[in-house]
């Protein structure tokens, strides 16, 4: 399969059968709702489904990154499945996860799943280094703004 | 029903055992009975009392099930019933059964291992299954072992296994039980209330726009979202049919050694229909009659085809595994398969090729790679494993009345599949799973007494043109590939195969046309499932008759 293009307000989105948007342009990489750690929040629950979601979703979308070479990550939300997910994650998976966005130009909307902003300090790309970050509404604000014709 | 205000009820096989209900006149059976057993059990529904004779009308829907029939009431006259022998015991329920043990109260694994293995079903249990059943259990027996947390047992100073708490029995109780109901949507009129609960496979059968009928009323298909399928009224064209899927269990083996006997016996026809009777003369005449122990195997060139038809009376599900190892095999000898269909008498199979020696087909090492390469990849074992995961306690059930909130999405049992394989593929699990496969739904064991039955005794039939046993399957082959209002092409083509097969023997070409005919209604009906089948099938059957007759 290939990439489908997508026009959007004057600007050429990428649709990619990875699940990813590409964003040529902006050198962006666009993904939503990653839920990583479901599969322990579901274990949390009593169902013990296998412990290999995340190493699978972390994998694909350094796929992903290397395919499309973005110099910017943008994830639309729900990239965690919930408050306690990043306590639960094992720590292959943390420094994976921080290695994969140690290098890019991170926008992290926070959807509901996400944890509260007050649990940001923990969150990945703070120790990651020289990521930037965001949360909310505050992170529309940091979109690079749309060329309008 | 159980008022007796009902004059009669069609009912599938649920009717068939465990209901004790008296006032029951008549049972009428549709279709072969497929077993001994099962069909006794039917007719004693009827006059379900102890001093009273039991009766019931068979109506075979065609030849084949005509002989299967006249074998069964041989077998009931002669007290000769059959049955499948008992299968060992699932990992599945013991990893259930096991969770029930600690809920109920705290146990040595020493001893619930000695007390399972005295069950017949585990006799044959291994103490190192039992381990990793009881570790599945515990947290899951994954190769990463990240789940210490959440632990469902614990072990105390004394060995004894405990459950860790009141929320893992009430999960326990919520799921116990190992019937798993194929998965359901609801139908909802849009806008308006929800009608019921059909099958997903059927409703993602549909195409927005289609009609189907449902709760007494046509209704248009617009979609699904989530777990509901939306529709509205004012359909236009023939509505579809839900299907309700179930099992279709296949020709028991005391009736298939029956069935053989009879054809391969003329003897013994006698009290056959008079038309069954010249079916089989003509067979016997035009190729081969299948032996009591031996693989009739026919091959003749049909259109650009050319077909391979092996009588080997091993129930459809054998016949289906054995479909798809032949083709393997055929794919490697170079015959350009291109298609196969199984019946509970036959398998047909369809190649570009000439298939020179069908010998070569039927040999026992066929169960070995090919077997193993079609396993691993067959979606069959996905559905096997979301009966195996629900039933052990990985997945949930749906519970009647508990609306899942969004953090509990169902889980996607075809996605845990790939992840499984891909990062533990001996988790006890996909073992479970493999197992199940081979015995339940492949029938593997019985293929491999075919195979072992018939090696040396292969006997083929090199026929210009079809055979007149063979035409009742590549009718069904008809069935197989057919879609949309192709039928027209297929019903024509089914009048073409009955010319072909009789030559002009007009008598017989009635009685053919009408088999035909009977196979077709039959052939609709499960074809309710491919769109637009519906629509024309009365008209052609009518078409078909004259083309029996021309």
């Amino acid at each position: 399969m290939i990439c489908a293009p997508l026009h959007l307000a004057g600007e050429r989105l990428m649709l990619c059968p990875s699940g990813t948007l590409h964003w040529p342009a902006e050198r962006s990489l666009i993904v939503s709702d990653l839920h990583l750690e479901k599969g322990s929040a579901q274990a949390a629950r009593g169902y013990l489904l296998p412990p290999y979601d995340t190493r699978e979703t972390l994998g694909r979308l350094a796929q992903a990154i290397r395919r499309h070479a973005p110099s910017r990550l943008i994830l639309l939300g729900d990239a965690l499945h919930d408050d306690a997910a990043l306590d639960r994650m094992a720590t292959s998976d943390l420094v994976a996860l921080r290695r994969l966005l140690s290098g890019l130009d991170v926008i992290w909307i926070a959807g509901n799943h996400d944890p509260s902003p007050k649990a940001l300090p923990a969150w990945p790309w703070r120790n990651g280094g020289n990521a930037a970050s965001s949360s909310g509404t505050s992170a529309a604000g940091r979109l690079p703004a749309t060329r309008r014709r | 029903m159980a008022a007796g205000e009902l004059r009669a009820v069609v009912a599938t096989s649920s009717l068939d055992l465990g209901i004790d209900w008296g006032a029951v006149d008549q049972v009428i059976q549709v279709g072969a009975p497929k077993g001994v057993a099962r069909l006794l059990q039917r007719v004693g529904r009827a006059n379900h009392r102890m001093d009273e004779a039991s009766q019931a009308f068979l109506v075979p829907a065609n030849r084949f099930e005509v002989i299967e029939c006249a074998a069964a009431i041989e077998a009931v006259a002669a007290e000769e019933l059959d049955g499948e022998p008992p299968r060992p015991g699932g990992l599945d329920v013991l990893a259930q059964h096991i969770l029930a043990m600690a809920c109920h109260a705290p146990f040595h694994p020493d001893a619930l291992y000695a007390e399972v293995s005295r069950a017949g079903a585990y006799a044959a249990l291994t103490r190192q299954d039992f381990d990793d059943t009881l570790r599945f259990v515990e947290d899951g027996g994954y190769a990463l072992r990240s789940y210490d947390r959440f632990r469902r047992l614990f072990r105390d100073a004394e060995g004894l296994m405990h459950v860790r708490g009141p929320a893992v029995a009430r999960q326990l109780r919520l799921n116990l039980g190992t019937i798993v109901d194929s998965p359901s949507l609801k139908v909802r009129l849009r806008g308006g209330p929800v009608l019921g609960e059909a099958e997903e496979m059927f409703l993602t059968s549909l195409t927005p726009g289609d009609a189907f009928l449902f709760a007494g009323q046509v209704l248009k298909f617009e979609g699904i979202t989530g777990t509901v399928a939306e529709c509205s009224r004012g359909a236009e064209g023939d509505p579809r049919i839900p299907t309700y899927a179930g099992s279709r269990l296949p020709l028991s083996t005391d009736l298939s050694r029956r069935v053989r006997g009879i054809l391969s016996d003329p003897a013994r026809w006698p009290h056959l229909p008079p038309d069954v009777q010249e079916w089989l003369r003509l067979q016997q005449y035009r190729s081969a009659l299948p032996g009591r122990d031996d693989l009739l195997v026919e091959t003749f060139p049909r259109g650009n085809r050319w077909f391979l038809v092996a009588y080997g009376f091993e129930g459809r599900l054998a016949h289906q595994t054995l479909g798809m190892l032949c083709t393997r095999r055929m794919e490697r000898l170079g015959w350009g398969p291109l298609g196969y269909v199984a019946t509970d008498y036959v398998l047909a199979v369809w190649s570009a090729f000439e298939p020179t020696d069908p010998a070569a087909l039927f040999v026992e090492d066929l169960l070995g790679e090919e077997l193993e390469e079609w396993i691993a990849e067959s979606s069959m074992l996905r559905r096997t494993f979301r009966s195996i995961a629900t039933i052990a306690g990985l997945l949930e059930k749906n519970h009647p009345g508990i609306e899942k909130n969004r953090r509990q999405m169902t889980v996607n049992s075809d996605l845990i599949y790939d992840v499984l394989r891909k990062h533990d593929p001996e988790h006890i699990l996909l073992r479970a799973t493999r197992a199940e496969a081979a015995t339940g739904l492949t029938d593997v064991g019985r293929l491999a007494t075919l195979l072992k039955r018939v090696q040396g005794r292969v006997v083929h039939r090199r026929l210009n043109r079809v055979s007149p046993l063979a035409v009742p399957a590549l009718i069904e082959e008809g069935r197989e590939w057919v879609a949309g209002g192709a039928e027209d092409a297929l019903l024509a083509e089914a009048a073409a195969l009955v010319n072909d097969a009789t030559d002009g023997a007009d008598a017989f070409n009635e009685t053919l046309a009408e088999l035909t005919d009977e196979l077709t209604v039959r052939g609709a009906r499960d074809l309710a499932r491919v769109p637009h089948s519906q629509r024309t099938r009365r008209r052609e059957s009518g078409r078909m008759r004259q083309g029996g007759r021309r």
